[in-house]
């Protein structure tokens, strides 16, 4: 009986989460990024394909829309990258949410993931989720106390 | 008892959002989403609290259209409270539990009532986010087991069960219930066996063959005199005595409480039917067991005399692998061969015939063969000789 209910909670927030990224266009085209609607439908479902694939449900506000408010000031995006790369923030997002047992809020591992791609990632995607917040997960894991410069 | 329609919409809405709220209370709302593991879990939390409720309201008819649309909020809310009360009346049974505890070795009974096994359950239970699981380590089998009921309500349900079994059981002494278990298997410490039900059978005997029960003493004779009595009864009869028996225990021993008599009398369908079985297949000595004195049981504790040394013995069995004739070769063994290890040893390196093999321990005693018997290696031995 519990999976039936828990289902219709992410086919529900599809059409609004879709809504919510669309509202992003509105802060977001200051740095000349927008997003179709068909675009915002392709994240949103991307979301949702990234929730179900590290088993998990979105209860509360669109983590997307978190996402793109902190990392559209990043000098690594363009608008030629911007919906892959906010694609691929958002399934990494999830993976560390599982990998650091959900011992960092939202806001602090979105943080820690802006602070990273445009420190010492310098935009690199692949750095970010290999290196950075893997040993931000260890660290976490083992109780050790990362520095409080980036998160 | 009244039942929620878990397919109306609105039903389903306020399950939903209630379900929101409570996964963002468990991240203390620093994320907003969560395991689905976790999400199913405070799920079925959130059914088993509202089905607590709604269990524990008597609902009358006239009500039940003004409830056609429940506050599924309120329901949830009260329904914790019920498990927070529940959670305090099983843990002030867990304390009575402990009190009434028969002294005994049997492992299970005792892991059971210890901080491991259902101490677990009082440290760790949830009754907001986990309130459906019974988080505690439960070996020890009851006469009636506890089925349908999870959570709280299964560990109240259970040490209801087990106190009312103390209870019965404290009427006879610890050191003859625990000859009764000896009785019943040497090993009883190990067995998930049900300590009130062997109690309870063994009284029955007792009252039957009008013995002293208190003494909870049954001898080889008594039970053949079990047997051939309650061979002439049919299965209607048979009930009668068994349950009339039953009476006069709870008479003799004073059992007021209806709750104890509605479980003695409950567990003894089951014993009933034991009976009746075992007197088909002539194994009433399986049911009624004789009551041994674990004290006055001799332990024999085989032991060898020291091996002689390994360079010795290498050399030993160099010769008498050597050796042509049998009759030889058992002098040999017979003048080097003092310990009972060495002969293991040797019955297995010595390349010795079935003929051999039987030469030399047609002499042992019967004490030294059982000895050899219990041998891993030598039962695979013997097992290879068989099969040629």
């Amino acid at each position: 009986m519990t999976s039936e209910y828990i289902i219709p909670i992410s086919n529900k927030t599809l059409q609004g989460e879709t809504a919510e990224i669309e509202k992003c266009n509105k802060f977001t085209k200051k740095m000349g990024l927008v997003l179709t609607p068909n675009e915002a439908l392709k994240l949103a479902e991307a979301n949702a394909l990234a929730l179900k694939s590290n088993g998990r449900i979105q209860f509360g506000d669109s983590t997307v829309r978190e996402i793109i408010k902190e990392f559209y000031t990043s000098p690594y995006i363009t608008k030629d990258n911007y919906l892959e790369t906010i694609n691929y923030l958002v399934e990494i997002f999830y993976f560390y949410k599982n990998e650091t047992l959900d011992l960092i809020g939202d806001e602090d591992l979105i943080k820690y993931m802006k602070n990273s791609f445009d420190g010492v990632c310098q935009g690199s995607l692949d750095f970010l989720a290999g290196n950075e917040l893997n040993i931000l997960a260890i660290s976490l894991r083992s109780g050790i106390e990362m520095g409080t410069k980036n998160v | 008892m009244y039942e929620i329609n878990y397919d109306n919409i609105e039903i389903q809405k306020q399950f939903m959002e209630l379900l929101s709220k409570k996964c963002q209370d468990y991240n203390s709302g620093i994320s907003n989403s969560i395991r689905t593991e976790i999400a199913e879990s405070i799920m079925k939390s959130t059914f088993y609290t509202v089905n607590l409720y709604f269990k524990s309201i008597i609902i009358q008819e006239k009500d039940l259209e003004s409830i056609s649309m429940p506050n599924i909020f309120l329901a949830d809310e009260k329904g914790r409270k019920i498990a927070e009360k529940e959670f305090q009346k099983a843990k002030q049974l867990y304390k009575f539990v402990k009190k009434s505890k028969i002294y005994n070795f049997n492992y299970s009974y005792n892991s059971t009532l210890s901080r491991d096994g259902l101490g677990i359950f009082f440290e760790t239970y949830n009754s907001t986010y986990r309130a459906h699981e019974t988080p505690a380590s439960i070996d020890y089998q009851l006469c009636i087991p506890v089925s349908g009921l999870t959570g709280v309500e299964y560990i109240k349900k259970y040490l209801e069960n087990l106190y009312i079994e103390n209870q019965f059981c404290k009427n006879f002494d610890d050191m003859n219930i625990s000859n009764l278990l000896f009785g019943y298997s040497e090993e009883y410490e190990e067995l998930l066996i049900n300590i009130f039900q062997k109690v309870l059978v063994c009284a029955i005997g007792c009252i039957l063959l009008r013995k002293d029960i208190r003494s909870l003493s049954l001898f080889y004779e008594d039970i053949v005199i079990l047997h051939n009595q309650l061979l002439l009864y049919d299965i209607k009869e048979l009930e009668l005595i068994i349950n009339q028996a039953v009476e006069e225990i709870m008479l003799f021993l004073n059992i007021k409480s209806k709750k104890i008599q509605s479980y003695i009398r409950l567990s003894t369908l089951e014993i009933i039917s034991d009976i009746n079985f075992a007197l088909k297949n002539n194994s009433l000595d399986k049911v009624f067991v004789e009551s041994i004195d674990s004290n006055s049981v001799q332990k024999n504790e085989f032991i060898s005399s020291p091996k002689m040394p390994d360079e010795d013995y290498r050399e030993f069995i160099e010769e008498l692998r050597s050796c042509r004739y049998l009759s030889d070769k058992i002098a040999m063994i017979k003048e080097k061969i003092k310990s009972f290890d060495d002969l293991e040893e040797l019955l297995l390196d010595g390349e010795l015939s079935e003929k051999g093999i039987n030469e030399i321990t047609k002499n042992l005693q019967k004490v030294e063969i059982e000895e050899l018997q219990k041998r891993k290696e030598i039962r695979e031995l013997q097992n290879q000789i068989k099969n040629g």
